[in-house]
């Protein structure tokens, strides 16, 4: 349970790189229709760039970074975030989590989170509360 | 998305539906999230933590059982057969007649994660629409609808309470 993380230190990232198949898999499993996700002309009709990253998948990515930075000890209570900017298939999609701030008896961590693509622009904005299971 | 006047009334349509609904509670019975369900999100989402992929390995670590990702409730669009493809609007989405034109997009999300969501969880929605704002953006109206979402078991705990912002414009 012991995190040796002092506030302003940083969890190790996690990168991913959606593709078309992942996109398409995340909406078959979460029964999403919308064709801004799979349908390239559709994207386009809607002036994507792209298939376009579901706002659960970004969400998804950036709580990769507590789930497996931190293991299974550890459980994500409150999590906020908003989508600054949309992502499409082949973006380089790197989370992160910062340490912010620890309780007096180290079982409560708060944590910032962000989602950034390859040129460093944020898509993702939040933070998260953990707390100890045991 | 060419014809901007009709998409505008679209949009004015779609804020004054969202707003009379506003402070309308819904309760829905979702149904059971299974096995696969956990699986395929978990493989979906890039997930590796075993404990979202085998039981043994969720009950060594403390759990009753296969562990639903931190956002699957969250993440799940539809959790029944959903409406026949003749019925969705073209971009395939479930919405009120006479705004099919509009780009809707989701915008964030607060969550409260008070329990582990456990394979063979039967899970109720209780749904209320919060706020409905219409706001100004670089390129145009922006509609934000922020919805409360309270996800609870068969015996009325809840589980995650979320709220949800999405975003229509033209």
């Amino acid at each position: 349970m012991t995190v040796i993380l002092s506030p302003g230190e940083p969890l190790p990232d996690v990168v991913m790189v959606p593709t078309a198949l992942q996109l398409f898999r995340y909406s078959a499993v979460t029964w999403n229709a919308h064709r801004i996700h799979y349908d390239r002309e559709w994207a386009a009709h809607e002036g994507h760039e792209g298939l376009v990253v579901h706002s659960h998948l970004h969400a998804a990515n950036a709580l990769r970074v507590l789930t497996q930075g931190l293991g299974s000890e550890w459980r994500i209570c409150k999590v906020a975030y908003r989508i600054i900017r949309s992502a499409v298939v082949g973006d380089t999609l790197t989370a992160q989590a910062e340490l912010i701030e620890r309780s007096d008896d180290g079982r409560t961590l708060t944590f910032t989170l962000r989602e950034v693509n390859q040129d460093g622009a944020a898509c993702l904005e939040g933070s998260a509360i953990v707390e100890a299971r045991h | 998305m060419e014809d901007t006047t009709n998409a505008t009334d679209s949009l004015a349509r779609f804020y004054d539906d969202m707003r009379s609904r506003v402070g309308q509670r819904h309760r829905r019975h979702l149904g059971v999230v299974s096995r696969v369900m956990i699986l395929r999100y978990a493989i979906a989402i890039g997930e590796t933590n075993p404990i979202h992929f085998d039981e043994g390995a969720a009950k060594a670590a403390g759990f009753a059982g296969l562990v639903a990702p931190p956002n699957l409730l969250a993440g799940i669009a539809e959790w029944n057969g959903g409406l026949a493809e003749s019925e969705l609007t073209p971009d395939g989405t479930v919405r009120m007649d006479g705004t099919a034109d509009l780009r809707v997009m989701g915008a964030g999300e607060d969550m409260e994660l008070l329990q582990s969501v456990i394979a063979g969880a039967d899970i109720y929605d209780d749904e209320l629409i919060e706020s409905v704002d219409l706001k100004q953006g670089r390129s145009g109206p922006i509609v934000f609808v922020t919805t409360l979402h309270e996800f609870s078991g068969a015996d009325g705990s809840v589980l995650n309470r979320n709220r949800r912002t999405i975003l229509a414009r033209v």
